[in-house]
């Protein structure tokens, strides 16, 4: 395939491995993500999305398999690659939105930035700001924004480091149906701007927006089907 | 991730919990104040007991007598200390230029504690009679009236010169030049006033050797003598000839010890530069043990605040953060909090040095070495305990931190 961005080969991850209490929370997942996906991992609690979410943005590894992005195998890389690679290559945006409170909206948006060495930064950020339309709360604290906007601020974080994948873990979970519609409209847009974008939910509704949905039960994809 | 960027994101932490950050830091502020308050004490005590030293004399070589015990017939050692004294016939010996030339003058001196009088007034002063040489080699410096001189000396002129505290006790107000004072029952008269130098100097009467001799003790001995060398390089050498010769006048034995001991300005000086240091050293330590309970204060609030951030480390992680990332975010918090108190306690310790100073009347220095050491100090505290939170806080797991709540 020429334009795969993630190939995942036969990921195991395995917790209190040779114990009494060893847990499976994925059992071989084989997995291939192209350039511009827009996919849904859904599956219930206890599934192992939350799992594969983690090893596909790096804040996990697994216990064995072959974790390829762009070629490069994530799952041999060590802490500070990995942080590395978090910061290059992954733009998270959570349920709980996860702002620094005591911070403004653009430092907030440069948090990624001091950790990476990264060029007009303050431009970058601007930019992103624009692009999900809140270059003019550029100084307001998170307390003074609503929850859509919050995550939108959350959503520039994500963006400002042009990272191969963004991460999306039940980014409406806490926001009204109306606030939702708004946010998942921008993850299209961002889509079809060209990003690559990961969204685990267990929400139908929400998963309709993606072009993919991968399900997910008990370790292991059990449907993976294209939808638009 | 520059430096700038983690005094900023510490700074911003920092003020966020400003109360609780103010008494952290007040460990480290009282802390730090108490050394610098006791440096400045202890320095300044230093000083001043040097300056008493070198009002002794310089490039001197003193020789006193001291009891020695022998046995169990013998007189008790303080009886021996008031009885011991020095031949006057030592004094002819070191005169002699050709043995001694490193001398350049000689003075001796005879002391005892008398009732000294003027009209109702009466104290306990110790008089000294003295060789008019020693005003010279004491480098006395004079305050009103003249000094007595050889010739004084010669004709054991009833003349007395005072010290400044003396002189206030007997006249207060009044004008001692010229006014005739009763030391054990013989009158002297005063003919000068010495400035204030230490109190040892101040509180004495000094009288010419030989009236003393003749009216008051009876004895030909002394109880001191001083020899000034004429150079600073000689001193040492004069201190093992005086020494040789002693033992020589005394007939004492190989491997014994004589009824005398010689020293000189340097090693007076040396004995109380160390006896002062050890004293400063002392009170900046018992300072020191209220900065290692300010810096567990420290860690105790740094490890409060890894805790209460978990989620925000979990985050930083999340975006990119290293493991040294957050390790120096929190150590530059600890630093900073450590620092700021340091610079306060700094602050407080001069203000509280100077106000001792001030109440008791010491001598106050504030060193630029001591406030140095004080910053320093502060910054290797925040350091040291701020290490283990923000160990803790760096080996976090980004996910269980992002989880947590």
């Amino acid at each position: 395939m020429p334009n795969a961005l993630i190939s995942l080969q036969n990921i195991t991850k395995v917790y209190n491995r040779d114990a009494d209490n060893e847990y499976r929370a994925l059992k071989g997942v084989d997995l291939t993500i192209d350039e511009g996906e827009f996919v849904a991992i859904m599956g219930p609690s206890g599934s192992g999305k939350t799992t594969l979410m983690n090893i596909l943005g790096a804040l996990d590894t697994p216990t064995s398999g072959k974790y390829l992005l762009r070629g490069q195998n994530v799952g041999d890389l060590h802490p500070n690659e990995l942080a590395e690679f978090r910061n290059k290559q992954v733009g998270f945006v959570f349920q709980q939105f996860n702002l620094l409170p005591r911070f403004n909206v653009l430092d907030n948006v440069l948090l990624p930035t001091i950790y990476g060495q990264v060029s007009d930064a303050e431009e970058k950020a601007k930019l992103v700001l624009a692009k999900v339309g809140l270059e003019h709360k550029m100084n307001s604290r998170p307390n003074q924004l609503s929850g859509g906007q919050v995550q939108r601020v959350a959503i520039a974080r994500a963006l400002i480091m042009s990272p191969a994948i963004i991460m999306a873990d039940e980014p409406t979970g806490n926001l009204d149906s109306k606030t939702a519609t708004e946010i998942m409209a921008l993850f299209e847009q961002l889509n079809f701007e060209g990003n690559t974008i990961i969204l685990v939910t267990h929400d139908e509704e929400v998963a309709d927006y993606a072009k993919r949905t991968i399900k997910v039960r008990d370790g292991e994809v059990i449907n993976s089907r294209k939808q638009k | 991730m520059s430096i700038r960027e983690l005094v900023k994101i510490s700074w911003f932490s920092i003020r966020a919990n400003k109360v609780r950050a103010v008494l952290t830091t007040l460990g480290i502020v009282i802390g730090i104040g108490a050394v610098i308050a006791m440096l400045s004490v202890g320095q300044g005590a230093q000083q001043v007991i040097l300056e008493q030293v070198e009002g002794l004399g310089a490039n001197t070589v003193s020789i006193i007598p001291v009891a020695n015990f022998r046995g169990p017939q013998s007189r008790s050692t303080f009886q021996q200390l008031l009885v011991n004294r020095l031949d006057k016939r030592l004094l002819e010996t070191f005169a002699n230029e050709v043995r001694f030339p490193e001398v350049e003058q000689i003075g001796a001196e005879l002391s005892n504690s008398y009732e000294v009088s003027y009209r109702s007034e009466a104290a306990f002063l110790t008089v000294y009679g003295v060789s008019a040489s020693l005003f010279d080699i004491r480098e006395a410096e004079l305050d009103r009236g003249q000094l007595f001189d050889a010739n004084d000396e010669a004709r054991q002129a009833k003349v007395a010169v005072l010290g400044s505290q003396a002189a206030q006790r007997l006249f207060n107000l009044d004008d001692p030049i010229g006014k005739v004072i009763n030391i054990n029952g013989i009158k002297f008269t005063v003919v000068a006033i010495l400035k204030p130098k230490s109190a040892g100097v101040d509180n004495r009467v000094d009288i010419p050797l030989t009236a003393m001799s003749s009216y008051l003790t009876g004895s030909r001995d002394v109880s001191q003598i001083v020899l000034r060398a004429k150079d600073e390089s000689v001193v040492d050498t004069l201190a093992t000839k005086v020494e040789d010769e002693l033992r020589d006048f005394y007939h004492v034995a190989e491997g014994k010890q004589g009824d005398f001991t010689v020293f000189t300005s340097q090693d007076i000086q040396e004995l109380a530069s160390t006896v002062t240091s050890i004293f400063t050293t002392l009170l900046a330590s018992i300072a020191g043990i209220s900065l290692i309970v300010g810096g567990i204060g420290i860690m105790n609030i740094m490890l409060v605040s890894v805790t209460e951030r978990t989620k925000e480390i979990g985050l930083r992680k999340a975006v990119g953060a290293k493991q040294s990332a957050i390790l120096g975010q929190f150590l530059m918090e600890s630093v900073l909090l450590t620092l700021i108190g340091g610079i306060i306690g700094i602050v407080l310790g001069v203000g509280l040095g100077l106000l001792v100073g001030a109440v008791g009347g010491f001598t106050i220095i504030i060193s630029l070495q001591s406030i140095a050491l004080a910053t320093s100090v502060s910054v290797a505290i925040g350091l040291v305990f701020g290490f283990y939170p923000a160990y803790r806080a760096a080996q976090l797991n980004p996910i269980e931190a992002l989880r947590y709540e």
